[in-house]
């Protein structure tokens, strides 16, 4: 017969107001195989966790039923408390009666009810439970970054210089990101440059940091603490031991008309090109799509003017494979194009759809207002390289319409747009900034004041309402819109316009969400675990997220989660050995048909195939195993097994069956 | 041949006959018969959808019952108007807005009449009367530069089975490059004429109206063409006096579609109503001399 212990919490009033605690004590002293039952105000704190142990010494329980908050509020308290008195905690479960019962019913009667049906419900789960014991993983303490943007540089050096090693990979042939591109960051107008090329460097040199830049990540194999990883490291057809990074090949290459994607399509680059001249590392590539070597065979000038002789025109892609036990996954973001939007969002047609040579996105004016930009940091306007007198900056270019696809806010728009105002008046001293805005969201520290201080100091005009028409005409845009608060149609002679266009996932966010088994919303922003709680984490098990990839990130916020991220990673490698929670899928091998029905439909990739062999190692049949390092104790094999083979520890069909029968009357 | 239930609407009766005129010459050519709704009423327009919707819904639902009894063929309409509310009540029977069945109720009907509205834009943009038009061009309107004008309901409502794009059309410069004119850029296309304002504000009609010949006039326009009778008239009948104002001396002909498809097909300009129009179309100047295609 168990010996089960029964705890009523009354969270305060939070339980209490709603459910009679008292009476849901009383009834479980009735049911069958419980020999203890109370109640308590508080039963998380000491004297209440101390009531727990008491019982568990001095009535021998076998089982303990908590009911009380959500388990993953306090099931860890509770259950530490029942192995300090030498119980196994898989015995211990807890019954929410808060969540489920007095934040969601009004009547008492009805509430106390329902408490006290979940409380028998779980007496009789209690009674199946078994000893279980962690699942204890060897481990790779060393970490993978992908993305070499300020997260990922934030993320990578809080690591190494806590001692793990990391690997970054980054797509580009330089590390830096959309942050090396800013000319000055909100609110504090710091130099981006300024604060970023520093930590570039730091990253280039630490000894525990093993950089590849212009390589990308390809597959995945393996679970928390034993990933291994596929990468693939571009071909830059220059052998980066032997380059100095004189740049005599830049100077040198013919073909020089390139757009530079640094300089979002602003300025122009050779075909043998280093991004931007802080690049990390400092080497440069050769964009072969555009490399008249490779198109038809002739020139080669960067090979004959190179001093060590790095050229090599027939270098090959090489894959390699590193072994980590965390991934930070800190890809960042794309703009939203108004002209070629992606699939499932509509373009900006009414604003001249890309066409339009003066209308630009904000990181192209980043680039103009950067002092290694392509104008040296003076706003002239891609036309014709006037300076211009009038410029219309527009917010929730895409961001915040349904219409367009995109229901989110871009976040940081409202920042930059006021910054971008600010960073005008102050270059272009008689020009006139007007800014049409939906609502002005600046709530980080200082953000308010800042964008107070370019409507009153600087005197940027803020218009609230929408443009509904842009055109071309005698030189100038017409931009042609509402503003809401006096009701007047407004059309403005703008000289340039700058629209801040929505943050969007990079382009192959789900790709690489889907090597990773990673969750992402249906914009293709990277799902967290839990959206309060743990916010820098995936679902799945060793893999942490840091910055844009998630959602819309300022720099602040990108770094502090990248941090976050990185200390989640320390934590999990604090340990010599990975514990992990045994409420994972077990096979019985006996009655396995090897269907692999749980094959296809687990998520984390955790049922293997395993073939049983008699002593001369003939194939007698093939059983599905779990590798339990991997499985998330999701219990979707276990529903799906037809044979009935596959159960989750904790949560067998007898246990769950149980319980179900417990509820009729 | 293909059949429609035709809804002229109030407009193709009276101010905008040369509409009718020539939707109904283009039909012949085109092999298309038309069968007017019996017993048609007042699309709904202006004062009752603004008013009242259920009103604006009871008199949608009067005309497509009544084209529903004569058979099960879509109803064309020219009128951008009339189709944009039509339309949109066709649409209601889907959505099913709780006004929806008191209007079904007040007519005595037991079920929606499911038949489909089209614009006579969206017929002449259908593979088979492309490939009927192209067959059958007469006259082709070569070197006519024309602007093309939507205004506002022609791409409305918007969605799925719109005429098209509601910011960016392309219809009707389609289908003016198919019958060999050329279709100008110039950005005003979608802008408001001022619409039914010209009785209580004609000075905000000939601001509007007034841009809009300006712009299509600068950017190199000979022709404008419309799909709606109200835009016509703001933009024809209202065009000398605003264009007086402007101190503007320059004719802009402003041609319905069909019109303007009618002349490429041969049809004599008699035919198609063109003498009706108050800024005179000059077609022997504007457009060379082809083969007659008299119906």
């Amino acid at each position: 017969m168990s010996r089960i212990g029964v705890f009523v919490c009354h969270c305060g009033e939070n339980i209490g107001r709603t459910v009679d605690c008292m009476r849901v004590a009383e009834s479980a002293k009735a049911l069958p195989g419980v020999v203890h039952s109370c109640d308590y105000k508080y039963m998380c704190s000491d004297p209440g966790q101390n009531m727990i142990r008491q019982a568990i010494r001095e009535q021998h329980l076998d089982g303990v039923v908590v009911a009380a908050c959500s388990p993953a509020m306090h099931e860890p308290t509770f259950r530490r408390a029942t192995s300090g008195e030498g119980l196994n905690p898989f015995r211990c479960e807890m019954v929410n009666v808060r969540e489920h019962c007095s934040w969601v019913h009004e009547d008492r009667e009805e509430a106390t009810r329902k408490a006290s049906d979940l409380v028998r419900m779980m007496c009789e789960k209690v009674k199946r439970n078994e000893d279980l014991f962690p699942i204890k993983v060897k481990m790779t303490r060393r970490a993978l970054v992908i993305g070499g943007g300020i997260a990922g540089i934030q993320a990578a050096l809080d690591l190494a210089n806590s001692g793990i090693p990391v690997v970054m990979v980054e797509r580009e042939p330089s590390i830096g990101g959309h942050m090396s591109q800013l000319s000055e960051t909100f609110p504090t107008l710091d130099c981006s440059q300024c604060i970023l090329t520093p930590r570039m460097v730091e990253v280039a040199q630490h000894p525990l940091i093993t950089l590849h830049t212009y390589s990308e990540v390809e597959g995945m194999l393996g679970y928390i603490g034993n990933f291994k990883v596929t990468v693939r490291k571009k071909a830059r057809s220059v052998d980066i031991t032997k380059c100095t990074g004189c740049g005599i090949c830049q100077q040198k290459c013919p073909q020089k008309k390139l757009p530079s994607s640094f300089d979002a399509g602003l300025g122009k680059r050779t075909a043998i090109y280093i991004p931007f001249p802080q690049a990390v590392p400092n080497k440069p590539v050769i964009d072969r799509a555009n490399c008249t070597y490779y198109k038809n065979g002739k020139c080669a000038v960067c090979k004959k003017f190179c001093g060590p002789d790095a050229i090599v025109f027939d270098q090959e892609d090489e894959i390699i494979t590193e072994e980590v036990g965390a991934v930070v996954l800190a890809i960042g973001y794309q703009l939203y194009k108004i002209g070629e939007p992606e699939a499932g969002l509509r373009g900006y047609p009414e604003y001249g759809g890309g066409k339009l040579a003066d209308v630009i996105d904000g990181l192209q004016f980043e680039r103009l207002a950067s002092a290694s930009g392509p104008t040296g940091g003076e706003i002239r306007r891609p036309s014709d390289g006037k300076i211009p007198k009038t410029v219309v900056f527009l917010q929730c270019i895409g961001s915040r319409d349904k219409s367009k696809g995109m229901e989110y806010c871009s976040k940081i728009c409202c920042m930059y747009t006021a910054k971008h105002a600010l960073l005008y008046k102050h270059k272009v001293h008689d020009g006139q900034a007007t800014v049409f805005y939906m609502d002005v969201r600046a709530s980080g520290k200082g953000y308010d004041e800042f964008v107070r201080r370019a409507v009153e100091e600087d005197e940027v005009l803020y218009l609230r309402g929408r443009v509904s028409r842009m055109y071309e005409d005698a030189g100038q845009i017409v931009v042609s819109g509402v503003d809401t608060l006096s009701s007047r149609p407004m059309e403005i002679r703008a000289d340039l316009v700058v629209l801040a266009t929505a943050i969007r996932p990079q382009p192959d966010a789900r790709k690489l969400a889907q090597h990773f088994g990673v969750g992402y919303d249906h914009d293709g922003f990277y799902s967290e675990a839990h959206p309060k709680l743990r916010p820098v984490e995936a679902a799945a098990a060793g893999i942490f997220l840091a910055g844009a990839c998630q959602g819309p990130k300022d720099i602040p916020e990108a770094v502090a989660q990248a941090s976050a991220a990185a200390s989640k990673v320390q934590v999990l490698f604090s340990k010599e050995i990975l514990e992990r929670e045994p409420i994972v899928a077990r096979v019985n091998e006996a009655t396995c048909a090897g269907c692999f029905a749980c094959k296809e439909v687990c998520a984390y990739g955790a049922v293997e195939v395993f073939e049983i062999r008699d002593r001369q190692g003939r194939l007698l049949r093939k059983v599905a195993r779990v590798n339990e390092g991997v499985c998330n104790g999701c219990g979707t094999c276990q529903a799906t097994c037809p044979s009935k083979s596959l159960e989750l520890s904790g949560y067998t069909d007898e246990q769950v069956f149980a319980q179900i029968a417990a509820l009729q009357p | 041949m293909v059949r429609f239930s035709y809804f002229p609407g109030c407009s193709l009766h009276s101010t905008a006959r040369e509409f009718d005129e020539s939707i109904r010459a283009i039909s012949k050519v085109l092999d298309i018969e038309l069968r007017e709704i019996d017993d048609w009423c007042c699309c709904g327009a202006t004062p009752a959808h603004a008013l009242d919707p259920e009103a604006a819904t009871i008199l949608g639902l009067w005309n497509l019952s009544h084209a529903a009894r004569g058979g099960d063929e879509p109803v064309l309409t020219g009128c951008a108007s009339c189709f944009s509310r039509l339309r949109a009540v066709r649409e209601e029977m889907d959505a099913a807005p709780s006004h929806l069945d008191g209007a079904r109720a007040r007519l005595g009907l037991a079920e929606d009449p499911r038949v489909d509205v089209i614009h006579l834009a969206q017929l002449l943009a259908r593979p088979d009367i492309v490939e009927k038009i192209k067959e059958s061009l007469r006259r082709p309107l070569t070197g006519l530069k024309v602007a093309c004008y939507y205004g506002c309901l022609l791409t409305r409502p918007r969605g799925e089975r719109a005429v098209d794009d509601t910011e960016d059309p392309r219809i009707l410069e389609n289908l003016v490059q198919m019958v060999g004119a050329e279709a100008v850029d110039w950005p005003l296309r979608l802008d408001c004429c001022g619409a039914s304002m010209a009785m209580p504000r004609p000075d905000l009609v000939h601001e509007l109206s007034g841009k809009i010949l300006m712009k299509a006039h600068e950017r190199g326009a000979q022709a404008m063409v419309v799909a709606c009778p109200l835009c016509h008239s703001n933009l024809d009948f209202q065009q000398a006096a605003i264009l007086r104002e402007r101190g503007a001396d320059f004719k802009l002909p402003v041609l319905y579609l069909s019109q303007l498809v009618g002349l490429a097909l041969g049809i004599p300009a008699a035919e198609l109503g063109i003498q009706r129009h108050f800024v005179p179309v000059p077609v022997d100047q504007l457009i060379p001399a082809g083969e007659e295609n008299r119906v």
